[in-house]
């Protein structure tokens, strides 16, 4: 049995490992805490103005979307909302065209696919929509969301105050709020105090924070719906947001249902003997609480993430070194080329990563692959600007299906 | 390794810990690891009192750390928080008690059945709520009149011996509870063991210290401490395995000695990396033993619960790989963090309400689950789980150990 170890439990690890899983081998997840999930929106991004059916040879050669090709990616979203379909989110969306879904500030995120609760069924800007305000709920600021939206021809009717069960005690998270949903009787005491609070709006929406339950998130939400009688329609918040938890806990029950090992809490490096080039990695190692175990491997699959996931290590001196070989990453080496004096520019430390040869193998600065049997996936990945084109997902998904293909396929 | 207070500076506020914090989500008492933890930490000055209590509702499950993903020690800064608060104030007498297992273990073990009988009976009960604030619905073990030290004398030696030929010698570190509650599972441990060609000794050992540690009783906890290192280390420097069946002593012993307890030293550091998790065990050195053993098969159903110091040992359930191993048997995997009593914590009567609810999630995914039986590590979550349930919560070696012929499970009627 071939013996397969990841790193990482974000999208692109916990996706590899399921897919590794399924298709026989013996798959460890290795990760140190809590991947990129538990911070995300919970929808897929593929490529933001949905020019992406002109096909993807208009991208760099470098790109990682140009490496997996048109049916990874397809292939991929196939994977992807099967894998979730049991947790009962309902993902829609298209490979080819956005969804144009409103943000906490009250901007527009293109997107491709969203769970039910997040993607409407009519065009946001003609619909007539209220705003709700939860009682002791911080950072969400619906008068902010309204000046925006109605900038952008969203007709606002107004802003709904909807009250709790109790007086909070100390702040409320939105995992707070989410708990009380999972809750049966919680759940309709709260929906009855709400629907009298939206007595006489005549609103053909509800925008509400992503706080609709946690366990059993797409029966709420039908059942807020319901009992509101009007769609619903939720935003992401500030962490912990509950669309990136909903869909990390879809996908570590799938990953412990197609017998994947988790191993969370360990850091994780390679043997520094075999930290050299056209080797074979063997195994690698953990640092656990009883000090470092080895975890051997036939397949490495690294799904760290980018700078700001850990996947790479920055220094002091401008050098910035992946994290667990230590592979250095080219043309990076002073402090100065790592951000631009715009805050909201595209910043160049979000696009450092690995390059990356034949069936995502990373490559050195000659091109040359470093070990047979690694693969890099995800964020980790250099060649793309995921902001501006709207592509984390994507990339994260379909780099992690080919990799997985080809080593496995 | 980094004072724990130090590490706060790596907090992004990014709210992970605080939305898997189990404690957090059942309670407003608590604010959250985040808020008590490294945001808290800038407001405790070494020398004054600390300006806020809401720590002491940590249950210190560790899961808040475990989490993390940038390396902050948050359980750790709370912990060690808590201690301070136990420093300022006077210690309970009940805490002074729940926290010597070994010190119970010896005076009421002789009289087992009185003293079993007596922590049975509501007048009882009521009367240690009312007085001492033991919570009438706490968990509370039997004691069992024949330690397994005593029915395993021979086994019982201060330094190692010569392995017999082509057998591996292996230190069982039993800890209390099966010491006097529950040695007919150490003596499944050391069946198992056997069976796979390892020669089990019991080596000289004292109370890990981890119920002083999560009383805050730090000094106490220490002298357990070095008093184990020095009694461990003959075995250790002849790199003799030391395999536990109770994941949280061995989490004690692997990593709070040192990153809670501040105790440092070679000694320390040569017997906490040969310190290992049972299962953990069985997987990295007897994997190959344990393929050619026989498994008949246990025709039922089970949740497996694994605890919150066994996940924090960062080695994963290797039980549940195991486990699912055995024919006939179907292993479901619990959802909980945690099954709310965190050692002592669901004793007290001040937070047994706060524990119960935080176990309410396990309770409800065993009973909708329908399984037949529920299998855990960690003693006190075992106790706890069995006595909200009604299902019988074994330790995963009596299965294995069932499974393998040399064990028996308990009839699995519920209670």
């Amino acid at each position: 049995m071939t013996k397969v170890v990841v790193i990482g439990a974000g999208l692109s690890g916990l996706f590899s490992a399921i897919l590794a899983a399924e298709k026989g081998a013996d798959v460890t997840l290795l990760t140190r805490g809590r991947g990129g999930l538990e911070l995300s929106h919970g929808c897929v991004d593929i490529w933001r103005d949905g020019e992406l059916h002109a096909g993807l040879d208009s991208l760099s050669p470098s790109h990682p979307y140009r490496k997996a090709g048109m049916d990874a990616l397809e292939g991929a979203m196939r994977a992807f909302l099967r894998i979730v379909e049991p947790a009962g989110l309902g993902y829609i969306g298209d490979l080819h065209q956005s969804l144009k879904i409103p943000t906490a500030v009250g901007t527009f995120h293109l997107t491709n696919f969203a769970p039910r609760a997040q993607a409407p069924d009519e065009d946001i800007a003609e619909t007539p929509t209220v705003i709700a305000r939860i009682e002791g709920f911080r950072d969400v600021y619906p008068e902010m969301i309204r000046t925006n939206l109605e900038a952008r021809g969203v007709p606002v009717i107004g802003i709904v105050d909807l009250p709790l069960p109790g007086p909070p005690v100390r702040d409320v998270y939105a995992s707070d709020l989410a708990r009380l949903f999972d809750h049966p009787g919680d759940a309709a005491r709260v929906c009855n105090a709400w629907e009298h609070s939206l007595g006489g709006v005549s609103a053909r929406r509800l925008l509400l924070p992503a706080v609709l339950g946690f366990r059993k998130a797409g029966a709420v939400h039908r059942e807020t719906e319901a009992v509101l009688g009007l769609p619903v329609q939720e935003f992401p918040t500030l962490p912990p947001s509950m669309p990136g938890l909903r869909l990390e806990r879809a996908l570590w029950r799938a990953a412990d249902e197609a017998g994947v090992h988790l191993v969370e809490g360990p850091m994780v490096h390679a043997l520094p003997a075999e930290a050299q080039r056209g080797a074979n990695v063997s195994s690698l190692i953990a640092e656990t609480a009883g000090g470092t175990r080895s975890f051997p491997a036939d397949m490495v699959i690294l799904a760290t993430g980018g700078v700001l996931n850990g996947g790479l290590q920055t220094a002091r001196s401008g050098m910035v070194v992946e994290s667990v070989f230590h592979i250095p990453i080219h043309g990076v080496d002073s402090r100065s080329t790592w951000t631009r004096g715009e805050l909201l520019a595209a910043q160049p430390f979000e696009q450092f990563g690995l390059s990356v040869g034949p069936g995502f193998r990373p490559v050195d600065e000659d091109g040359e692959v470093l070990f047979d049997n690694v693969r890099a996936v995800g964020g980790i990945l250099a060649g793309a600007d995921r902001i501006s084109e709207g592509s984390r997902q994507g990339i994260d998904l379909a780099s992690a299906y080919f990799a997985v293909e080809d080593g496995l396929g | 390794m980094m004072r724990p207070g130090f590490t706060s500076d790596q907090c992004l506020k990014c709210n992970i810990c605080t939305a898997a914090c189990p404690v957090a989500a059942v309670t407003d008492l608590f604010p959250g690891p985040k808020a008590v933890g490294p945001q808290a930490e800038r407001y405790r000055h070494p020398r004054l009192p600390l300006p806020d209590e809401s720590v002491s509702y940590c249950s210190g499950c560790g899961t808040c750390t475990r989490v993390c993903p940038h390396g902050v020690a948050i359980a750790e800064i709370n912990i060690q928080a808590k201690a301070r608060l136990v420093e300022e104030g006077s210690v309970p007498l009940r805490d002074f008690f729940l926290s010597r297992p070994e010190l119970l273990g010896k005076l009421a073990s002789p009289f087992a059945p009185l003293a079993n009988a007596l922590l049975d009976a509501p007048l009882v009960r009521w009367f240690l709520d009312k007085t001492v604030g033991v919570s009438p619905g706490a968990a509370l073990p039997a004691f069992n009149r024949v330690s397994l030290r005593r029915r395993e004398s021979d086994r019982c030696v201060s330094l190692p011996p010569e392995p017999h030929a082509g057998k591996r010698l292996v230190a069982y570190f039993h800890g209390c509870s099966t010491n006097y509650y529950e040695p007919e599972l150490g003596q499944m441990a050391i069946a198992v063991l056997e069976r796979l060609d390892c020669q089990v000794v019991l080596p000289p050992q004292k109370c890990c210290g981890l119920p002083l540690q999560s009383n805050g009783l730090f000094d106490a906890a220490r002298k357990q401490g070095r008093e184990n290192v020095k009694r461990l280390l003959p075995f250790a420097e002849r790199g003799i395995p030391i395999v536990g069946t109770s994941s949280s002593c061995m989490l004690e012993l692997k990593h709070e000695y040192e990153a809670v307890l501040g105790l440092d030293g070679e000694g320390l550091k040569t017997v906490s990396h040969l310190c290992f998790d049972m299962f953990e065990f069985l997987l990295l050195e007897l994997e190959e033993a344990l393929g050619k053993v026989h498994f008949s098969p246990i025709d039922a159903a089970a949740l497996y619960h694994p605890p919150c110091q066994l996940r924090n040992h960062g080695v994963g359930m290797p039980a549940l790989a195991i486990m699912r191993r055995i024919p006939g048997l179907n292993v479901e995997l619990s959802e909980a963090m945690c099954c709310g009593v965190a050692g002592t914590y669901g004793a007290k009567s001040e937070k047994y309400a706060i524990a119960r609810a935080v176990g309410q999630g396990l309770f409800n995914q065993i009973q909708e689950s329908g399984v037949d039986f529920v299998i855990s590590d960690t003693e006190t979550c075992r106790w706890w789980i069995e006595k909200h349930t009604g299902l019988r919560v074994v330790h995963p070696i009596v299965v294995l150990a069932s499974a393998m012929g040399v064990g028996e499970l308990p009839s699995l009627q519920p209670h």
